[in-house]
């Protein structure tokens, strides 16, 4: 049975039957009456199937993280999403949205903000700040760890909290990866620019081949212990302030 | 070595951590210090919380109302070291300051109040309420800003409007009109005098003479682990106090302080707030105002169990909360004088041998009892006067409203 202070939380939450919304949720249905079924939350109520939905809301700095985030949750069947445009009011969207769940990048701008509206709520539910001890420990320092800070409403179980953050702290480490991978490659770029042209001065300057110039530039970045690139940016460099001497 | 990350937010009064790191006390006590900067209290108190940092330039109140639970489940924290007195100030827009009535020189803040009062009055009635920016709920800049508005008969939350605007923010958020004032930290204040948006309308020494400011703050956890670490760390802090009042040092002081990686600020800026001379309008002279921002001098960096139950009594005011002896006993025991004196034992510190005090009760210089002899403490009364006994909060509440 769902502790008699955990009820608010569950009543008035949107449920949705196999085709949308249903309706607010009037009273507390029983446990009993809740079925899990891929990974979601169905109950038997009226005469029909509904689904407990969980309204999720992200606020991120970097939208295109907040898509990545987006993406993986409702992958895994969370679709309740609303994301949160950081260039608009973000009190007034969240107050329609009325969320149940918040995901925030822990180091957003506007947090002292949020958790002055979240404390100022008057709305029922009222998302309190994530804690350690609250839910899983190691998934609360992880989320954190991740860069990810959440608020949510009283009344959510922990076991349907950590999903939905297991979820954004992998988004999370993911959208990681993809910068770094993205700064590789634009680095790499960089080199082999860089790299031609030295090729290419060291070709007209020195009368040398290509294959010559490159094991030039090879040598002496090992002799030096440097990177070819850079190197390679030096002799662009001594080119572009000494180019005229003969 | 033993390390100690700490968390801070680019303000002035972040100094003693900053220079205990830069200038070699934090090395001579046998520690090292890494500071992390955040941009959003609610930012450094996770990375607190989460042991991202192990310490944490905070807002007093912050400290505690996490140990009390107040909007988040309850974690102790424990504060050892005060890292200064006051500092603070509260700016209006130009417009605002020109309806008020601001002139050139330093306004008196129950003067100011009337004026303010007519105008906050008059812009509630057409359905405008002025709007006032806080740096967080749980700050003494929204308890100082609530305290003197109470007192000159304006209510914070009928006929004005308190918002949230983080200390990085505060200046960005008057020059973009949202808000008509704003009551923030150092260089915040000044920068935004220096860009022509905001004319400073009082200090908030005006209002509490020796009103506590920010505090060292650490999980209570790892304070009853670290006891001997945390020992060296107030030390260097110490040191770093005496150091941040030597006239010689200020200029020093000023541009470390001002680097990108601290308070990314003009060190003009900072050289005004840290020599206690303050410019009030664009085009105004620095004046000199003493005790701006109180350091080091009379056991500043002290912390007085009275100043934790002043901030909880605020708390219980605005939270609109009941007053709860337990509470009380809880929010003064955040407050830590025994580390403090036992990590200062045998030095030249001054140590009082009291742990609380009656605040705002010193009219005139007043010798208390220490270690060493007499502490003479300076001026410290509330702009109304009213004092404030820690043995008392109901009876202080009572005659508050």
């Amino acid at each position: 049975m769902i502790p008699p202070n955990r009820r608010l939380g569950w009543v008035g939450t949107t449920l949705r039957g196999r085709n949308g919304p249903v309706a607010a949720c009037p009273y507390l249905v029983r446990k009993w009456r809740q079925r899990t079924f891929n990974n979601q939350v169905w109950s038997y109520v009226a005469g029909q199937h509904i689904q407990w939905s969980v309204r999720i809301a992200i606020i991120d700095t970097s939208s295109s993280r907040a898509a990545i985030i987006a993406e993986g949750l409702r992958e895994a069947g969370l679709t309740d999403l609303v994301q949160i445009d950081p260039h608009a009011p973000i009190l007034a969207q969240l107050d329609r949205a009325q969320p149940e769940v918040v995901l925030v990048n822990l180091e957003n701008p506007s947090r002292d903000v949020l958790e002055d509206y979240f404390a100022m709520s008057r709305a029922l539910a009222r998302p309190i700040a994530m804690f350690v001890d609250q839910t899983d420990t190691e998934a609360t320092a992880a989320a954190v760890d991740a860069g990810v800070s959440a608020y949510i409403v009283d009344g959510l179980t922990s076991s349907r909290i950590k999903p939905v953050l297991d979820l954004a702290v992998r988004r999370f480490q993911a959208f990681a990866r993809l910068q770094d991978e993205l700064h590789e490659a634009r680095t790499a770029l960089a080199d082999r620019t860089a790299v031609d042209k030295a090729k290419a001065i060291l070709m007209q300057r020195r009368g040398l081949s290509e294959p010559d110039s490159y094991a030039l530039l090879r040598t002496h970045a090992m002799s030096t212990n440097r990177r070819i690139a850079e190197v390679a940016e030096a002799v662009i460099t001594s080119e572009a302030l000494m180019g005229e001497m003969p | 070595m033993s390390s100690f990350r700490i968390g801070f937010l680019p303000l002035v009064d972040a100094a003693l951590p900053i220079l205990a790191h830069e200038q070699g006390f934090a090395p001579a006590e046998g520690i090292a210090i890494q500071p992390v900067r955040d941009m959003t209290w609610a930012t450094v108190l996770d990375r607190l919380l989460y042991g991202h940092t192990d310490a944490a330039h905070l807002i007093a109140p912050l400290a505690i109302g996490t140990t009390l639970g107040r909007g988040r489940p309850a974690t102790p924290l424990a504060v050892p070291f005060v890292l200064g007195l006051n500092g603070n100030a509260v700016t209006f827009s130009t417009a605002l300051a020109a309806a008020c009535g601001l002139d050139g020189g330093i306004a008196d803040p129950a003067r100011l109040g009337q004026a303010l009062r007519e105008v906050a009055l008059a812009r509630a009635a057409a359905g405008q309420r002025l709007r006032f920016g806080v740096v967080h709920r749980y700050s003494s800049h929204n308890y100082m800003l609530r305290y003197w508005l109470a007192a000159v008969g304006i209510e914070p939350d009928a006929d004005v409007e308190l918002v949230v605007t983080s200390p990085p923010f505060a200046a960005d958020a008057l020059a973009a009109g949202d808000v008509d004032g704003i009551c923030v930290g150092e260089p915040w204040n000044s920068i935004s005098v220096d860009r022509g948006v905001g004319r400073i309308a009082l200090v908030t020494a005006q209002i509490w003479r020796r009103g506590v400011e920010k505090v060292l703050a650490l999980r209570k956890d790892q304070l009853d682990e670290r006891g001997a670490e945390v020992g060296a760390l107030i030390r260097a802090l110490h040191a770093a106090a005496a150091h941040f009042v030597d006239p010689d040092a200020a200029k020093e002081n000023a541009a470390i302080l001002a680097r990108p990686e601290y308070c990314d600020a003009p060190v003009e800026t900072i050289m005004r707030a840290i020599t206690d001379r303050i410019r009030l309008s664009r085009d105004a002279a620095p004046i000199h105002y003493p005790d701006f921002m109180f350091q080091y001098r009379e056991a500043a960096n002290f912390p007085w169990r009275s100043q934790a139950a002043w901030l909880y009594s605020q708390m219980t005011r605005w939270d609109r909360t009941p007053f709860s002896a337990a509470e009380a006993e809880i929010a003064q025991a955040v407050f830590r004088p025994d580390v403090y004196r036992e990590a200062l034992a045998g030095s030249a510190a001054t140590l009082p041998s009291s742990s609380s005090k009656l605040e705002g009760a010193v009219t005139d210089a007043l010798g208390v009892g220490t270690a060493q002899g007499r502490l003479i403490l300076g001026r410290d009364t509330f702009f109304d006067r009213r004092p404030f006994d820690p043995d008392d909060i109901p009876g202080y509440l009572a005659g508050l409203t």
